[in-house]
């Protein structure tokens, strides 16, 4: 496993390797054989320390603000399933990070949306191929039994420390109107019935 | 030496691995702006019943679809009016309405020829990976030409 410090609230150009004894890797940097030889080149301490800082702080309070985005999570989506039609959550309702919403719209395009949503300070991602350097949908919606149609339309809202409930009322308040003004220059009008009945099955 | 900063006003796109795509001013105001849509649902409709000929390419599975709808002079075989509709990407709406403005007025034969890469060039340049799958417009456009031609025969 590893871990990327600046997801944490950590400082970016540092990460963690977490693996089992007798796990033989190849390291990805060779040379003095710094770090017991897994990567090599003189030690980032200050990347270091901050990393192991963000650790202890992540740790504190971790179960109270996970409560909160827990909360700000299930508020939200149930607000937008509710508000915008033809609109689905991709993944487990509750078993689920409690910072991670994926929603799919159909019938608009996620890098569409992602890029009306930028223009309202909103920064989200897309798990629809346009936006993907391969121009292929992400393969963990693909995993989850999602159809290209509805991938395309997947926007994955993450929430943070800083997120507050006042933050996602202004999203739901702008959101529905983006959506809405793409669909009526789409010439695509899928069925969510058909859609959710096709992701049934294996 | 005093280094300035880069205004981030034409970096766009972050892809999944961290490269930029720049799309011009020009992509932008048709894609936030678009020319030639329809505004409501009860317009388009309608004209669904009234467009000279209507076409549309491109599959939801694939990304992008574009459906072109044109009314013609038939003294002239000019292009009257020019309507669309995409679903698709940044690229896709803006090319598609651009291509919109650009066949008005412009006779059949003519708007048959148009390329990919004259939209392109309309646009001011895409990012190059956008152009294969996003620029379908000119075969929406030949597609409703050809519907046309069938309809007056």
């Amino acid at each position: 496993m590893t871990i990327n410090g600046s997801k944490l609230y950590g400082p970016k150009g540092i990460g963690l390797l977490y693996k089992r004894e007798g796990i033989k890797l190849e390291p990805l940097i060779h040379g003095g054989g710094q770090e017991f030889g897994w990567r090599s080149g003189t030690e980032n301490v200050p990347g270091i320390v901050g990393l192991a800082k963000a650790l202890k702080l992540v740790q504190q309070g971790k179960e109270k603000e996970n409560h909160r985005l827990i909360q700000l999570r299930d508020y939200f989506i149930q607000k937008i399933l509710k508000k915008i039609p033809k609109s689905f959550l991709n993944g487990h309702p509750f078993q689920r990070l409690p910072n991670n919403i994926n929603i799919s719209f159909l019938d608009a395009e996620g890098e569409s949306i992602l890029l009306y949503l930028n223009e309202h300070g909103i920064y989200v991602s897309t798990g629809s191929a346009c936006s993907s350097h391969k121009l292929e949908i992400s393969h963990v919606l693909k995993a989850l039994g999602l159809k290209h149609e509805a991938a395309h339309g997947s926007i994955r809202f993450t929430l943070g420390k800083k997120t507050t409930q006042a933050d996602l009322d202004y999203v739901l308040k702008v959101l529905p109107g983006i959506i809405a003004s793409l669909r009526r220059i789409s010439p695509v009008h899928l069925k969510l019935s058909e859609i959710r009945e096709e992701m049934k099955q294996p | 030496m005093k280094k300035t900063r880069k205004k981030p006003t034409e970096t766009d796109v972050i892809g999944h691995r961290g490269e930029r795509w720049l799309y011009t001013s020009i992509v932008k105001e048709h894609f936030f702006h678009p020319k030639n849509i329809f505004t409501s649902d009860k317009e388009a409709d309608m004209y669904e019943r009234t467009a000279d000929g209507v076409g549309q390419v491109g599959s939801p599975k694939c990304g992008d679809v574009m459906r072109m709808y044109i009314k013609v002079d038939k003294e002239t075989d000019t292009i009257k009016e020019c309507r669309w509709k995409t679903f698709g990407c940044c690229s896709a709406i803006a090319s598609t309405s651009i291509l919109s403005e650009m066949v008005i007025g412009m006779t059949l034969d003519k708007a048959k020829k148009i390329t990919p890469l004259d939209i392109v060039k309309a646009l001011g340049g895409l990012p190059a990976r956008k152009i294969h799958c996003s620029v379908l417009g000119d075969q929406a456009l030949r597609a409703a030409i050809e519907d046309y031609k069938k309809r007056k025969r």
